[in-house]
């Protein structure tokens, strides 16, 4: 009946008798399981011939994105001077023209809202943090902290799409399939790329994200991030429909595997084999994915560093842990996507809510990681898309107060592999509106963290209307250096 | 030209396929260089000038070191000398060992492969012929050998085959029919053939059977809902703006304009033509217009906070860079900022190709509704006619109403006369002539009209008079005397002298109406006097409801003295000598005997005289605003300065940190149209107040409209709400206002989508006073007015005033229509068009790209190194188009012809088909790509007929089994010595499952639909406020029509879509890449679709009619022959016949051990059907059903 002698030892019995997790021999004739783990990381498969270009310090990053701009000077950018400018109109001299979005230009004034926030020094270099982040100021040591970043957009939809695609505009490809198309995965039971977008507890009315922000834009689509959902199937169409346990998929997949064996050996087209492998890699995932968010088996002392509302699925330090749990199968590139920072008013009202969600599963993402030796080859980056305006929008007084967009600086941190800890670089003026030291765009943030992954971002191209595409884009960027151990 | 042995070069070009830098690796393979002869400059050796040298050396200025210029024949003499290896000091540059004279510089990060080099030298050596990029050269028929027959698909085949041969292929024989079949119908129409579509093929015997089954195809409907799809993708369709809020957009009249267009088989020059410059042709019908909406398919944005110049030019980008991807295979994108780099396109020529998509007469922010303007309503046929009908009775009515009414116009001067002192109003008594009582109690009339009780009364009675009438006159007053007399100065005849009018009834007859009664309505009522506690206002006296506990109480146990009351009657006109009228007076109430003691009616021609003290009076408006929101829906709930709470004149409010204070804003009056302040490109509210002070609670009617929304407050409480942008119309609505006794404070909040903002209002109540610049204009005598006066002021009377029977019918079936206009309107789609400002805006170089740097002014004009406009093209779209449809033009025709191609070959012969320019990839076959760009434009670019041609050739019929030989050599069959194979696209795959169920339903178009989706995914990314956040699947046959009518919300495509690979739609799509991932195969097995079709095509095996007349024995193999026919056309092979049949007992013997779970997969719980669902998808996984 069959050729193969190993596919006609499938028989009814052998069926049966098999657990439903088991690997029919159709499917072992026509692929080589690579199943690998966090002990057996070197089989990187599917990334491009000569990549890394040099030896990556992370093998892996975990990016959690602040969506709609943190308040930097709330935050992480102390403005002790300004307490004295309560009320006071932005000097010109400080604005300097500065174009603003329309929601502020018909502004009368623009006065001076000073943190209410108290901050204080933190780690052995005494980096001022604010008392929103009591759990992350205890990082300051393993964290490099940029207060210097900064963009040319001004309202989210661009600025978003600039940071985590290279572009304002739609069309590109993000950072995390960039990373899955040039140093491919290493566990073939998970996708490269994932993706989660928790809950959140500010302000209702969020702004919008967009499958572009970790699309595949002009590279093929099996690089985009995969999302990992907290309802339903945690990844797309995981789950049998009703009625078909393992067994009968197992049994299923056998037949198809054998049948498309055929089809292969009748055409001789690669693709089938490939096909063959992927839904193999599909039976796998119906496994890996669900113990990947089974928590069960996290202790106590874990789940306790990521906060009360780790247990809850959905929730921002949930999705931390899920994230170390990725990095730890070989997931590349992880990304949060936490929203509600958009804080044109009332930041008092909101603030505190927001910090509240990530301080705390930040932190004990960074000491997860720590503890179990990954934090040196794991790189976290934290930040938003751009940051936010000293004057205040709407109405002012002692205890509240908004702020609008400000692409001119915003703060960031990264830590983990590669990253130099207990560094503050960058530095803003006294208003937190104009950078005086040691800027750092966009794209030279997306350079730096190519490079930590062992990519030249120079050199990182894929050819493409015409141009040789880069995440970096055409103009000048640069690695940041100074924040690299 | 094809007598030039093909080397190895060429060779390796076609065969490495995807590289990261394919100048690169494509030459680094060829070794015996030396053996060859000269290197073809345009395809060899210019595409190495370009990748590595042009960036530095080529047609940006800006840029260009040395002053030295690669990209041009001057350029390339002046460092290469023909023949001259030692005085080109290109290959000494290339080839030398010192790093500070090295090309390109290391640092560049491109350095030249050694065979690359090698192919300068062998090109410098061989004579340095230098020409023009391949594809800027108009395509020139080539030269075929005679023995070639002329024939298209021949020709075709003769460019392929020699190639492959001389590649050392082996061609494919032809594949059998069933798998022709089934190729040729997916790729004609997305769908499989039927079992008797296969059937009725392989029995017709006829040579001609092939083409005759390509002519099936290519006039089935499917055709171009199939075709359509390729260009949707392209032009970047969707159903939502794609940008922020991504709300709805209403586009989909122009997907149906293109799947129509195409199954039309339009020839592509106009298919062209109407979509970039529809709107432009003479008198352009409605289908015209509605192809133009072409230009409005690029993202757009409602983001608050946006900087309107900005938005604009990135609008204006997206659409020329459409054009360049779509029409002319270029990336003009690359000269916005500085002159392109690669391609001979300055920031000049940019700028002139910007210029003719930056005239669009509307506005850059879509305002987040469906339909930004410029957009056409798109009314089915039924739709059209009654709009037409409707509209023509409006505009009857309306000019009716504009026009002298001889009735209304004397009421209009009795009224003005009567406003203006001195000129008294016409009164008559009712004298009547006939006085009943229901209880039977004796009643008397008077000599002065009046009538009362002469015995003591029942408790309860209705007294009814009859009274004549004067004809010719318009009354419109009734009033009602309740009177005492000295022995007893209380009004009513119970104890304690009160008195309750349940009810009043008016009822009219005259010669017309030929003695029969008919109802006159009151539509308002004033009393010098009512009870304040309890149900007793006058307003319950004409309620039309006679009930014990309402009606009108006079308090005559609290106040001595007689009782006035007025009700307006607009309807009460007699024709004839014999006009009478009936009134009715209904004392039911419970209160016994309440009745009143004696009545006198009297008549009038004009408004009830409304005591002074019961008037009541209006402050001034007074304005605030406008406040800037981010999108206008958020207004409706936000809360504005005092809006729901009390009125200080002195009030300072703040927003988005400016003070704003309330103006006194007299100059805002009743009846015109006010224009009411906005900010530009934003949306913004304005507030208005009003004290309305009232001396004893009464309703009015509030007449209003405005052109956004607004919502009215009335003390603290939410009134009125009209939440849609919408035409102005003056006066239009009708808010009913119940006022308190004493200080009312009425608020408007005008919601402005977009400028302008205007607003009318007026009230109507015979308590509100004429407005005071009435009563002045009133004073100037009639023949003094101007003509603005007299029509204002017959507006007026006749909007606010005008009870008049004949004026009041007008004005109730104008009202009836236009609600049922804008109902019907409100259902009619729209669509997106493009719509050119007379006069067209002057486009400049914008330095560096800068929104807000515009340098030299440009006019409109099509790049230089591209054939000119012909003469005589109007410098507009129009002659965009024209220029394109030029016979000579070298790109249009290549570019359309090769994108055919690829949709049927699965690549193109240029791969890069989105790019020709000089970093595309050189076409596989230059000569047969110029052969069918020639051939498609001799033959009026007709698609169909250039389809059929392409379908029927040797190279496309040939089956796609490929040896290991084969593989090696052409992996990616780009030779196409085997037919081509690939998985099918997203749609053909969810169209075919659902095909081969059954479930397919056919559908010609319309709204986009929602087939079910996981939860949750529009909610992930949505913002709060969108109008797409969260995913409502459709029910009934919506969702099982075919995939092109999905709905696509760009910011999360339909997963169904986009795991295979389908574009986002946010940007221009010339192909698709074609993955292959384990999340297909999740989908596949798991999606609800395919496990529906699954299911459907499991009970269609079982219950199939032709299977049933089997011999039992043989029904098991005959179903699966059934079931592998359906989807894959062919039967089963002995092999595969024994693994279904094993498949299938283990299954029938799995779910007959556990029907629970039998139960979740057949209804019946039926152990075979449960397997035969398993077996069906299992067909559907196939490899061979996922390909073509």
């Amino acid at each position: 009946m069959h050729n193969d002698p190993r596919l006609a030892a499938l028989t009814r019995r052998a069926f049966f008798s098999r657990t439903s997790c088991g690997i029919g021999a159709a499917a072992l004739a026509s692929l080589q399981s690579d199943e690998s783990s966090a002990a057996n990381r070197d089989l990187s498969t599917g990334g491009l011939a000569g990549l890394p270009h040099h030896q990556p310090k992370a093998r892996r990053a975990i990016y959690l994105f602040m969506s709609g701009a943190p308040s930097q000077m709330d935050m992480w950018d102390h403005k002790p001077k300004m307490a004295d400018w309560y009320d006071k109109d932005l000097p010109d001299s400080i604005r300097q023209g500065q174009r603003l979005t329309t929601m502020t230009s018909g502004q009368a004034r623009f006065p001076v809202a000073p943190s209410i926030y108290k901050f204080a020094r933190h780690g052995s270099n005494g980096t001022m943090v604010s008392e929103l982040l009591p759990h992350m100021a205890k990082k300051t040591d393993q964290i490099a902290l940029v207060r210097s970043m900064y963009t040319e957009a001004i309202n989210h939809d661009p600025a978003i799409t600039y940071i985590c695609t290279g572009d304002q505009l739609p069309g590109k490809a993000s950072l995390g399939s960039w990373l899955s198309y040039g140093l491919g995965t290493e566990n073939e039971n998970l996708p490269a790329f994932m993706v989660m977008t928790p809950t959140w507890s500010g302000r209702k009315q969020a702004q919008a994200l967009y499958n572009r922000l970790w699309g595949s834009g002009f590279l093929p689509s099996k690089y985009q991030g995969v999302a990992l959902r907290s309802k339903g199937d945690q990844v797309l169409y995981l789950s049998n429909p009703d009625g078909v346990d393992p067994t009968v998929r197992r049994r299923m997949l056998d037949s198809l595997a054998r049948l498309n064996q055929g089809t292969a050996e009748q055409l001789g087209d690669p693709e089938t084999h490939a096909r063959i492998a992927q839904y193999e890699m599909a039976f796998r995932m119906q496994t890996s994915v669900p113990e990947l968010s089974d928590i069960s088996d996290e202790p106590q002392h874990v789940l306790d560093l990521y906060g009360p509302q780790v247990s809850t699925p959905g929730t921002f330090a949930n999705t931390c842990l899920m994230a170390r749990r990725m990095a730890e199968r070989g997931v590349r590139f992880t990304q949060i996507f936490h929203r509600g920072w958009d804080q044109h008013g009332g930041i008092p009202k909101d603030l505190p809510n927001q910090c509240r969600d990530v301080d705390q599963p930040s932190a004990g993402l960074l000491t997860d990681l720590r503890q179990r030796g990954m934090l040196d080859d794991t790189l976290v980056v934290w930040g938003g898309e751009f940051g936010r305006t000293i004057y205040c929008q709407g109405p002012l007084s002692k205890t509240s107060y908004g702020r609008d967009h400000h692409p001119k600086c915003f703060s960031i941190w990264m830590a983990g592999g590669g990253v130099q800890g207990g560094v503050v670089h960058g530095e803003t003026d006294e208003f937190s509106y104009n950078i005086v030291k040691d800027p750092v765009h966009v794209r030279d943030l997306n350079a730096t963290i190519l490079h930590l992954m062992g990519i030249d971002h120079d050199r990182f191209r894929y050819p493409f209307k015409g141009l040789d595409q880069r995440l970096t884009g055409v103009e000048e960027c640069r690695v940041v250096k100074e924040i690299l151990s | 030209m094809l007598n030039r042995p093909q080397h190895v070069a060429v060779m390796t070009l076609v065969t490495l396929g995807i590289t990261v830098l394919p100048a690169l690796t494509q030459w680094s393979v060829a070794e015996n260089v030396e053996q060859i002869d000269a290197p073809d400059f345009s395809r060899e050796i210019r595409p190495i000038l370009s990748d590595h040298c042009f960036a530095c050396h080529g047609p940006d200025e800006q840029t260009r070191e040395a002053d030295l210029r690669l990209d041009t024949a001057a350029g390339l003499s002046s460092v290469v000398t023909s023949g001259d290896l030692s005085k080109s000091e290109l290959l000494s540059r290339v080839n030398s060992k010192d790093a500070d004279l090295l090309m390109p510089p290391p640092e560049f990060h491109k350095p030249l492969a050694s065979a690359q080099r090698k192919l300068i030298e062998l090109w410098i050596k061989s004579g340095a012929k230098i020409e023009q990029h391949w594809s800027f050269r108009p395509p020139l028929q080539p030269d075929l050998p005679p023995h070639v027959s002329k024939d298209s698909p021949a020709s075709i085949d003769y460019l392929i085959n020699q190639r492959a041969k001389s590649a050392g292929l082996e061609l494919n024989p032809k594949a059998d029919r069933r798998t022709l079949i089934r190729r040729v119908s997916l790729d004609l129409t997305g769908l499989p053939p039927t079992r008797e579509q296969v059937t009725a093929f392989l029995s017709d015997e006829s040579p001609n059977a092939y083409e005759h089954l390509i002519d099936r195809l290519l006039s089935s409907e499917e055709f171009g809902r199939h075709v359509g799809r390729y260009w949707l993708d392209l032009v970047r369709y969707a159903d939502t703006h794609g940008l922020h809020l991504d709300n709805y957009r209403e586009m989909w009249p122009y997907r149906d304009w293109v799947i129509q267009a195409i199954n039309d088989n339009m020839p592509f020059d106009e298919f062209m033509t109407l979509q970039l410059a529809g709107d432009l042709l003479p008198e352009a019908n409605q289908s015209q217009k509605i192809a133009s909406g072409f230009n409005r398919l690029n993202v757009t944005t409602g983001e608050g906070g946006s900087i309107y110049d900005e938005v604009f030019t990135r609008n204006v980008i997206d659409r020329t860079d459409a054009f360049g991807t779509i029409f002319l295979g270029l990336t003009t994108g690359c000269a916005v900022c500085h002159d392109h780099k690669f391609d001979p396109i300055s920031m000049e020529d940019y700028y002139s190709l910007f210029s003719y998509f930056n005239s669009l007469d509307g506005r850059a922010l879509d305002a987040n509704v469906k339909n930004p303007a410029p957009a056409i309503p798109v009314p089915t046929k039924e739709q059209k006619q009654q709009v037409g009908d409707f509209e023509e009775t409006l505009i009857d009515l309306r000019n009716s109403m504009a026009m002298p009414i001889r009735t209304v116009d004397s009421a209009q001067r009795a009224w003005e006369q009567a406003l203006v002192k001195g000129i008294a109003p016409r009164i008559e008594r009712l004298m009547p002539t006939r006085i009943d009582s229901e209880a039977g109690t004796k009643m008397t009339i008077r000599e002065d009209g009046s009538f009362e009780f002469t015995a003591s009364p029942a408790a309860k009675d209705t007294t009814t008079i009859v009274a004549p009438i004067k004809s010719g006159t318009q009354w419109q007053t009734l009033h009602l005397e309740a009177l005492v007399d000295e022995a007893n100065n209380r009004v009513g005849s119970s104890t304690n002298g009160n008195a309750v009018l349940s009810e009043i009834s008016v009822e009219i007859t005259d010669d017309l109406l030929e003695g029969q009664w008919l109802k006159v309505p009151i539509t308002h009522g004033f009393a010098d006097f009512e009870q304040k506690d309890g149900s007793f206002s006058i307003r319950q006296a004409f309620d039309s409801k006679v009930n014990d506990s309402t009606g009108w109480a006079v308090g005559g146990h609290q106040k001595p003295g007689g009782r006035s009351a007025w009700f307006v009657i607009p309807a009460l006109m007699a024709e004839g000598e014999n006009g009478k009228v009936r009134i009715r007076l209904h004392y039911q109430s419970k209160f016994a005997t309440h009745h009143l003691r004696r009545v006198r009616l009297s008549v009038s021609d004009t408004s009830p005289s409304v005591p002074v003290e019961q008037r009541i009076t209006l402050s001034p408006i007074s304005a605030t605003g406008p406040f800037t929101v981010e999108n206008a829906i958020a207004a409706y709930g936000r809360k504005y300065a005092s809006q729901q709470g009390e009125f200080k004149s002195d009030e300072v409010f703040n927003h988005e940190d400016r003070p704003y204070r309330w103006q006194e804003r007299a100059d805002l009056t009743e009846v015109q149209i006010q224009n009411l302040p906005t900010v530009q490109d934003r949306s913004s509210v304005m507030l208005l107040h009003q004290h309305l002070s009232a001396p004893k609670a009464t309703k009015v009617t509030l007449l209003f409209g405005t052109d956004g929304g607004h919502v009215i407050y009335l003390n603290g409480k939410q009134v009125a709400i009209s939440k849609e942008p919408q035409e102005l119309n003056p006066l239009a609505l009708e808010y009913e206002l119940d006022l308190k006794q004493g200080d009312n404070d009425l608020y408007f909040k005008v919601v402005n989508y977009s400028p302008p903002s205007r607003l009318t209002f007026a009230f109507r109540s015979p308590a509100i006073d004429t407005p005071r610049q009435l009563n002045q204009l009133l004073n100037v005598a009639e023949q003094e007015r101007s003509e603005q006066d007299r029509v204002s002021l017959m507006n007026f009377y006749r909007k606010v005033y005008c009870l008049h029977p004949d004026w009041l019918a007008l004005v109730d079936q104008e009202k009836g229509v236009r609600k049922a206009l804008k109902k019907l309107n409100d259902s009619v789609s729209t669509t997106l068009v493009w719509k050119e400002l007379a006069k067209p805006r002057q486009s400049h170089v914008l330095v560096r790209g800068q929104y807000d740097q515009p340098g030299q002014p440009v006019p409109r004009a099509t790049p230089a190194f591209l054939p000119a406009m012909p003469a005589n093209a109007p410098a507009n779209r129009l002659g965009l188009a024209q220029w394109l449809a030029m016979e000579n033009h070298p790109l249009t025709a290549r570019v359309a012809v090769n994108r055919y191609w690829q949709q049927i070959f699965g690549v193109g012969l240029v791969k890069t088909s989105e790019d020709f320019g000089s970093q595309g990839e050189p076409p596989s076959h230059p000569e047969l790509l110029d052969f069918l760009a020639v051939d498609f434009q001799t033959h009026d670019w007709d698609v169909k007929r250039f389809l059929k041609t392409l379908v029927m050739t040797d190279a496309y019929t040939r089956s796609s089994k490929v040896s290991p030989s084969a593989q090696k050599i052409d992996p990616e069959n780009r030779m196409l010595a085997r037919g081509s194979r690939h998985r099918l696209d997203a749609e053909v795959l969810r169209d075919q499952a659902l095909f081969v169920a059954g479930l397919l339903t056919d559908h010609p178009g319309g709204p986009s639909v929602k087939p079910p989706q996981p939860d949750g995914l529009w909610k992930a990314v949505g913002y709060s406020g969108s109008n797409t956040v969260s995913f409502k699947p459709d029910n009934g046959d919506k969702v099982h029509r075919r995939s092109v009518f999905t709905f696509w919300k760009r910011t999360s495509p339909p997963p169904q879509m986009s795991t295979f690979d389908a574009p986002s739609r946010e940007s221009c799509t010339a192909r698709r890449e074609r993955t292959n991932t384990p999340l297909q195969a999740l989908l596949l097995m798991n999606e609800t679709q395919y496990v529906e079709s699954a299911q459907k095509l499991a009970m269609r095996v079982l219950s199939a009619a032709e299977i049933e007349s089997h011999p039992e024995a043989e029904r098991l193999a005959a179903r699966i022959g059934w079931l592998y026919e359906t989807v894959l056309s062919r039967p089963p092979s002995k092999t595969e016949q024994s693994e279904i049949q094993s498949l299938l007992s283990d299954l029938i013997a799995y779910y007959s051990d556990q029907p629970d779970l039998t139960a979740k997969v057949s209804k019946n719980a039926d152990p075979t059907e449960a397997a035969w669902t398993i077996l069906a998808s299992t067909v559907l996984n196939l490899d061979e059903a996922v390909s073509k």
